[in-house]
């Protein structure tokens, strides 16, 4: 039973070193897959690199995780990302360096001087000086031949052209030495460089033809296109851009093809380079826009950093013209504002001046149609007053005319039937009696003529100067007869504002007064008693009682007295009425109809 | 003071100072309207007293008149200060 598990684990353990030691040789063989060489695409690599390095790492392999993260890195510069190559690089060197892989080491540290070389030269000389002498103390030929070709394009970097073909020429021989196949397009295409910045243009081309048929050979297509490259720049450095063109567009394909962006970006710069020289502006913006994507690409960092700048500057401008552009918008918009608001400000103060002259002009107007309205009213009634004041001087002038001629004229008749009676005082009693009546006629109608004159000018006479002139006229009847008892009752309650023409007036005094005297005179009346009543409509009446002895109307011849009271009532179209009998009194009657 | 309240103010103030000239420049105007309008109706008023005077003096005259006298002379009163044409 011991025997039997001791050979079952010894069986176990041979089984796993065979396997281990198959899968190292696995990982060695993909570790050693020349990137450079590879037709496989690089985010395959990346993939088949990545999956490399778990199985390394799972297998404990030192040196084959170390390669694993070197390959890496290396696809890594291809990509542009230079720190991610840094990164792996010094995870691979870390490895070698604690596992004493000598070889690697050396290899590695040439390899990270080489990639270093346009950031820092110092730094780039001094680890690939370090991996040199680690290289020739172990006499590491398998790596030497790739550390003098990078060393010699360290040296040419700096302008030392001869110790760089120095460099390259040892590279070569160790290549040839080790008849290296993939070696050869290396050291040809560093020679080559070397000769063209030498002048030496046929020679320079030679050598890169060569090594782009040895690429050829072993499917190397980024050589190729490296190749490609290198030969247009040496006919664009003879000055023949045309041929230079060609080879560029024959490099940008395949490097495009194989994903080798720092070259394609570099064949771009050097497109856009030739077409510059033609003067075929277009062109050259076209290839060195193309060239600025590749912006992240290490070996272009410069250009890069000078995109970049202008980049920067186009952006900064861009910004700049954007926020002048937006200030001017700004300032266009404020103005546009400003206008607004001085149109409305403007309006508003316009209306505003508007409606307050428009108020001034309206108040203005107002007061002066006012005042002229009073003015225009004093005037109408200053004309109408006047026109009547005329009218009124002219009737009062004709009046005294007509008095003062009439008057004089009727006075004139008194005085000569007065004479006329003196010279007949002897004749007929008859013919006497005939010129007194003429002569009472004549004085009579002088009065009338007088009160007409009268009543025509004042044309109204009131209800209280009716009273008056009344009252006066019974007092002084009162005063000349004081045995007779007279009383005057006057009611004007229900119309205290009553007007009477003046002829109205004058006609009911003077009926007032012939009924007194009647009274006085032919009835022997002991109380006679005068009333008079007004009311609305123009309403009055009249009344004279007496308690004298009165006298049979029907019988009574009619005098001038009656006469001349009916004519009066019916001149003022109101009614007369008389009643009386023998002893039992009279009474006058006067009333409006 | 604001920008705003700086450009509503330069507004302001020559509206508010046109604004104060024509208000006195239309009181002046109605204050000259008044004086004259003033001057026309106290004048029309003075005609007017004259007129109803005159009337009061005719009929003052026309009152004199007597029913039982008849002094008809006394009360014709002419003013020959009424102009009849």
């Amino acid at each position: 039973m011991g025997l039997n598990y001791r050979l079952l684990v010894l069986v176990f353990l041979l089984f796993a070193n065979l396997s281990a030691q198959t899968s190292k040789a696995k990982i060695d063989s993909i570790n050693a897959i020349l990137v450079q060489n590879s037709a496989i695409k690089t985010d395959s690599l990346f993939t088949i690199f990545q999956q490399n390095l778990e199985n390394a790492q799972t297998l404990n392999y030192p040196k084959g995780i170390g390669e694993a993260f070197q390959k890496i890195a290396t696809l890594y510069g291809y990509e542009g990302d230079l720190d991610a190559r840094l990164e792996y690089n010094f995870k691979a060197l870390r490895i070698f360096e604690q596992h004493e892989l000598r070889m690697e080491e050396a290899y590695l540290n040439a390899e990270i001087g080489y990639q270093m070389k346009r950031d820092d030269m110092t730094k780039a000389e001094a680890y690939m000086n370090r991996g040199m002498k680690l290289a020739e103390q172990e006499v590491y030929e398998n790596v030497l031949d790739r550390i003098y070709n990078n060393y010699g394009v360290l040296k040419e970097m700096q302008g030392q052209l001869d110790s760089a073909l120095y460099f390259y020429e040892k590279g070569l021989e160790l290549v040839k030495k080790r008849d290296f196949t993939e070696g050869y397009p290396y050291s040809y295409s560093n020679l080559g460089g070397v000769y063209g910045q030498q002048g030496k243009y046929d020679l320079a081309r030679n050598y890169f033809e060569k090594a782009r048929q040895i690429r050829e050979e072993i499917g190397d297509q980024k050589g190729i296109a490296e190749n490609f490259t290198q030969i247009g720049e040496v006919y664009l450095a003879e000055g023949k851009n045309q041929e230079a063109i060609s080879y560029f567009k024959k490099a940008v394909p395949v490097a495009h093809a194989q994903d080798y962006r720092f070259l394609e970006q570099y064949t771009y710069q050097q497109l856009s380079q030739a077409y510059k020289n033609l003067r075929q502006t277009d062109s050259a913006l076209f290839y060195l826009e193309r060239y600025g994507v590749f912006k992240d690409s290490i070996n272009g960092l410069e250009v890069n950093k000078k995109i970049a700048e202008l980049n920067l500057n186009y952006e900064t401008e861009k910004k700049e013209n954007q926020i002048l552009e937006q200030r001017a918008q700004l300032a266009e918009k404020d103005l546009e504002v400003r206008r607004k608001n001085a149109f409305i400000y403007g309006s508003l103060a316009l209306a505003f001046i508007l409606g307050l002259l428009g108020y001034l002009i309206y108040s203005r107007q107002k007061l002066k149609n006012s005042q002229l309205q009073k003015e225009h009213e004093l005037q109408v009634a200053l004309a109408k007053i006047e026109t009547q004041n005329r009218l009124q001087e002219q009737r009062l002038r004709i009046s005294r005319d007509l008095h003062d001629n009439i008057g004089s004229q009727l006075t004139f008749i008194i005085s000569s039937i007065d004479n006329l009676k003196y010279q007949l005082k002897d004749a007929d009693s008859g013919i006497l009696e005939k010129l007194s009546m003429i002569s009472a006629f004549t004085s009579t109608t002088i009065n009338e003529l007088r009160d007409t004159i009268w009543a025509m000018n004042k044309e109204k006479i009131s209800v209280e100067d009716l009273q008056t002139r009344i009252s006066n006229f019974i007092e002084r009847a009162q005063s000349s007869k004081d045995s007779v008892q007279f009383s005057f009752d006057f009611n004007t309650k229900q119309a205290p504002d009553f007007i009477f023409t003046s002829i109205e007036g004058v006609n009911i005094y003077r009926v007032i007064q012939e009924a007194v005297n009647n009274a006085l005179k032919y009835a022997e009346a002991q109380n006679i008693q005068v009333t008079m009543q007004v009311w609305d409509a123009d309403q009055f009446k009249v009344a004279v009682v007496d308690d004298g002895n009165g006298f049979d109307l029907k019988n009574h011849q009619q005098g001038n007295g009656l006469g001349n009271m009916k004519k009066r009532v019916q001149d003022i179209g109101a009614t007369l009425q008389i009643e009386t009998q023998p002893t039992q009194g009279t009474r006058v009657i006067l009333q409006s109809k | 003071m604001t920008l705003e309240s700086t450009y509503v103010l330069g507004f302001l103030l020559p509206v508010s100072l046109l604004a104060a000239v024509m208000v006195l420049i239309f009181l002046k105007l109605k204050s000259r309207d008044q004086i004259r309008s003033r001057q026309r109706i106290k004048r029309l008023g003075e005609q007017l007293s004259l007129a109803q005077y005159q009337i009061k003096y005719r009929h003052k005259g026309l009152d004199r008149y007597n029913l039982l006298r008849y002094n008809l002379n006394d009360s014709l009163c002419i003013q020959s200060e009424i102009d009849l044409f």
